[in-house]
């Protein structure tokens, strides 16, 4: 009797021994682009086996670019306080970013930054993964593209005033001055600012060879247009914070010629991983994909990779992130290889809006 | 059997006891660090909440600073408030100066959003503020009028954030504060029942020592105290197997075993002694027989069978009186005395004294002697019986032998070394045994042995400066073999020649014979008058002093075991009453062992005698002494 109900008892449990349990990722990224890239990102975890399918879960948060730093630290909060959760792909910039780190350090869950450049994420804490290299290694890039394609003389800046734009500034600036070229005018913008003012007040002051602007599309948009308007006909190099797609051609109209975006991955490239993406993105959402689409992606693969390969615990999949590079070969992603022992050297490009626009319609 | 308790051994205990400290202090060390940890952190986030709120500060004063400036600038932009607001604007452009900058980590939660807020509005007066500047140097005075409006608005925000931030930051501070307090009152509570653990265990560990070893070792100093006052019944109790209960087994056994050699050795005692008695009332008798029968030999007139069987029974009495000697001197054992000895002597007197088990077990005992084997420096009677010891080894090995049974004693000198060799064609002695054979109480022969024969047989020979050594031996069979350190031989005092039958060389001796048998003074005194002497007789110590009184005397013959007053006693008592007589005293007994009473009189060896007595030898002596 006392067989039968032991049997009968490792019955009844073996759903529970074969059943793996599930890890939960997060992502809270900005309206409109994160659902597309998470769409994809959907689509490519549906073709895996059903087992490891099985294994991973998606809790979602969307924020809004620009949008007030204490809602940041609640969706942060509010994600975190979930028992499932391994890992958070968010929150969309430097500066969202910045003041939600602290809370999945505490938590100890994994953080993974897609987009922020800031140096500061190197130091949010030891759960903080930031993908893209920092606002030096953009500076620099942008700094040596600036220098090689227009030699100008002078240079104005302006930037968004928060992490992202202060960081990217100040770099950009360092390393314009290492190459001997005189900053003429440097101004903060406020998202949602008067930029047709600033870019006036600036102009008055002195007309630069080049401007940088260190804003994001829609200031960087209304920067072209209002050059444009006053018939100033010079090159806007905008940091990442500027996307290619879909609105930054249409926000500039005919000043699109004159925006050059840096980016961390190349849309119209032509390797098999990218082309791959490329497709499964169009497929999925019906538009192309711009820079900060592949970095979510490769932020979120990388995640459901790690649960798959090491089970639903943070400190095993923070591990993981740690080993890739070392015992563990860098992940390959659409962006290129990803480890985090050493400061990311990346894959810059420096693209026309105009053309890229014409290319990816 | 009884089967002792398991328990865990007092090496274990003390390690665990050294651990449970290890543990305990580490314990309290690591608790102390983590608490004090915590207020480090306290203090970390602490300095960068003060950094960022001094951050804002700085940059709120100032931008109340550029705001008035710009005021001033909007009512007077040709003034030197309009010229100022380049330098503002390049201020502004050059993006708000830090040091370092923060880690957000160490902000604690209850400040993120009220610094994040009061940042970021700050931020958005900067940018607002830049508009403002840039509409005033544009001319735009009313944009600039409006856009000066929104700025004072957003710097009032500024400072509300700030306000509500400092607001946080200090209820933070209270409840940091409060709980601060409330861990330390726990960690002092937590150190003292710490403490209090702490001090309890010391009696418990001191209990542990006291049960587990101070006990159990007074228990044992008490045995070694009893056993070293000849108690060696004692037996403690082994209440453990533990290291002491083992060493309190090894006391047992150990005082087990003395105190059944003791035993044996006292049976051995009390049968020497009984052999000492019974050899020295044998010796009378035999000496009796033997005077008699060479009294009757020195007559004269015999016939030649009757001549013979005389001198048989006078070589038989000898015999039976040095088999007693030898008795003698193995039950009685007395103190050394090195003296010159010829080793093939001892070896015929030790082949006599164990000679009767040969025939009885049919041993075939052949003796090879070195005839020219040199003298050694040892005690007689030690060297004699570490012979008896090798050969009664020898025939207790081949006696479960199979026939032939034989043993071979023989002597031979190597360099300066002389060697006594036993050996017989028994078993032999196996490997595994042959390390331990000369080990105190070792023995191969149960309870019959007593370990002890090989052991001081080596001893003894060691303190000879030689050694017994059991040599590897090719076939069957063992060869033991006794080494001493060979010495020159030395001349024998001479004894006088003897005078021809017949004559009287005792003519004009007066010697008194003292001694208490009868039947060994008249077969005395017939062959010293035959000789020639004047003989007196007493029957016991107050005989002979009277007898002194009365006659004169050149040689007194003493036996030592007499009733009223026996030799010793008579021989002390000539000090005063005849000293001159206490020189010409010459000692005829069966017990020479008494002569160990005399406490420091020498009495040199030509004038002491055993009986039974060769008669020439006596008379020798005799006229030695009453020459002398």
């Amino acid at each position: 009797m006392m067989r039968l109900r032991i049997a009968l008892l490792c019955v009844l449990a073996l759903p529970a021994c074969t059943e793996r349990p599930q890890a939960a990722i997060g992502h809270v990224l900005p309206q409109g682009w994160g659902a597309q890239a998470m769409a994809a990102v959907r689509d490519a975890v549906d073709s895996l086996p059903a087992s490891q399918r099985a294994r991973i879960r998606f809790v979602q948060d969307t924020t809004v670019p620009g949008g007030p730093t204490d809602r940041e630290i609640e969706y942060a909060e509010r994600i975190a306080s979930r028992p499932d959760i391994v890992a958070v792909v968010g929150h969309g910039g430097s500066r969202e970013s910045l003041v939600a780190a602290p809370v999945y350090n505490e938590a100890g869950i994994v953080h993974v930054v897609p987009t922020g450049t800031s140096r500061l994420l190197q130091e949010a804490g030891p759960w903080t993964f930031a993908l893209p290299p920092d606002e030096r290694a953009e500076g620099t890039f942008l700094a040596e593209e600036i220098v090689a394609r227009w030699a100008p003389g002078s240079v104005s800046l302006f930037f968004e005033n928060d992490a992202y734009g202060r960081g990217l500034a100040e770099a950009v600036r360092t390393a314009l001055r290492a190459r001997e070229v005189d900053i003429i005018d440097a101004s903060p913008m406020a998202r949602d600012g008067d930029v047709d003012v600033v870019v006036e007040g600036s102009l008055s002051r002195g007309r630069p060879d080049v401007i940088v602007a260190v804003t994001r599309e829609r200031e960087t948009a209304r920067i072209a247009r209002a050059l444009l308007a006053r018939g100033v006909d010079i090159p806007v190099v905008a940091g990442d914070g500027a996307f290619i797609f879909p609105s930054l051609p249409e926000m500039a109209g005919p000043a699109a010629a004159n925006i050059w975006v840096a980016g961390f991955w190349n849309p119209l490239a032509s390797d098999s991983v990218s082309a791959a993406f490329v497709r499964r993105f169009r497929r999925v959402n019906g538009v192309a994909p711009h820079p900060s689409h592949a970095m979510a992606y490769d932020a979120l693969m990388l995640l459901v990779t790690a649960v798959i390969e090491t089970g639903p615990s943070a400190e095993r999949v923070r591990a993981y992130l740690l080993e890739l590079g070392g015992s563990r070969p860098a992940y390959r992603g659409v962006t290129g290889a990803i480890d985090f022992r050493s400061p990311r050297a990346g894959r810059f490009v420096l693209l026309n809006a105009a053309a890229v626009a014409g290319a990816g319609s | 059997m009884t089967r002792m308790p398991r328990h865990l051994s007092i090496r274990g205990v003390l390690l665990v006891g050294l651990v449970g400290i290890a543990l305990y202090t580490a314990g309290i060390a690591a608790y102390l660090v983590w608490q004090t940890s915590r207020v480090g952190r306290l203090g970390a986030e602490l300095r960068t909440v003060a950094a960022l709120v001094s951050d804002l500060n700085g940059r709120a004063a100032e931008m109340g600073r550029y705001v008035r400036q710009a005021h001033r600038a909007l009512d007077d932009p040709d003034g030197p408030a309009g010229a100022a607001l380049d330098v503002i604007r390049r201020d502004l452009g050059a993006g708000p100066l830090r040091a370092q900058p923060p880690r957000l980590a160490d902000v604690p939660a209850a400040m993120r959003r009220p610094l994040a807020r009061a940042d970021g509005t700050l931020a958005q007066l900067e940018a607002a503020l830049v508009e403002a500047i840039a509409l005033v140097q544009l001319g735009q005075r009313a944009a600039a009028s409006a856009r000066l409006l929104a700025v004072d608005s957003l710097a009032l925000s500024v400072e509300g954030r700030l306000a509500a931030a400092q607001e946080a930051g200090l209820e933070d501070l209270v409840a940091r504060q409060t709980g601060f307090a409330s861990q330390t009152a726990t960690a002092v509570r937590t150190v003292a029942v710490w403490g209090v653990l702490g001090i309890l265990a010391i009696p418990l560990f001191l209990l542990f020592l006291q049960r587990r070893l101070a006990r159990p070792l007074e228990r044992l100093d008490d045995g070694f105290a009893r056993v070293a006052e000849g108690d060696l019944s004692v037996r403690l109790d082994q209440e453990r197997d533990d290291e002491v209960g083992r060493v309190i087994g090894h006391f047992n056994e150990m005082t087990r075993i003395l105190h059944d050699r003791a035993a044996q050795q006292g049976r051995l005692a009390a049968a020497g002694e009984l052999v000492a008695g019974v050899a020295h009332e044998v010796n009378n008798p035999l000496m009796a027989i033997s005077l008699t029968a060479e009294a009757r030999l020195d007559e004269g007139g015999l016939t030649p069978d009757l001549r013979a069987d005389l001198q048989q029974i006078v070589r038989q009495t000898r015999r039976a009186a040095t088999l007693l000697r030898g008795l003698l001197r193995f039950a009685r054992p007395s103190d050394r005395v090195i003296e010159e000895i010829q080793v093939n002597d001892l070896v015929r007197d030790a082949l006599d004294l164990v000679s009767y088990q040969f025939g009885v077990d049919e041993i075939d005992v052949r003796q090879d002697l070195d005839p020219d084997l040199p003298t050694v420096q040892a005690d007689a009677t030690q060297i004699e019986q570490i012979i008896v010891n090798l050969v009664g080894n020898a025939v207790q090995a081949v006696r479960v032998h199979p026939t032939p049974r034989q043993i071979r004693v023989g002597t031979r000198r190597i360099d300066s070394t002389i060697e006594l060799i036993v050996e017989d064609n028994g078993a032999g002695v196996p490997d595994e045994v042959a390390p331990r054979l000369f080990r105190p109480f070792y023995t191969t022969k149960g309870p019959e042995g007593t370990g002890l024969g090989l052991y001081i047989s080596r001893q003894v020979a060691r303190d000879a400066g030689g050694d017994v050594v059991l040599e590897p031996t090719p076939g069957e069979g063992a060869r033991f073999v006794l080494r001493l350190p060979a010495r020159r031989r030395t001349p024998v005092p001479g004894v006088a020649a003897e005078p021809a039958a017949g004559a009287t060389p005792l003519a004009g001796i007066r010697v008194l014979v003292v001694d208490d048998e009868v039947s060994v003074r008249r077969p005395l005194r017939r062959f010293l008058e035959r000789r020639g002497a004047q003989v007196h007789e007493a029957g016991d110590g107050l005989e002979a002093l009277t007898a002194l009184e009365r006659y004169q005397v050149d040689v007194i013959l003493l036996d030592l075991r007499m009733p009223r007053m026996d030799g010793i006693e008579f021989y002390e008592e000539l000090r005063t009453s005849h000293p001159s007589l206490r020189a010409r005293v010459v000692i005829l007994s069966g017990d020479l062992m008494q002569l160990e009473r005399t406490d420091g009189i020498a009495i040199p060896p030509e004038r002491v005698l055993a009986k039974p007595v060769d008669l020439r030898e006596l008379e020798g002596r005799l006229r030695v002494v009453a020459i002398a």
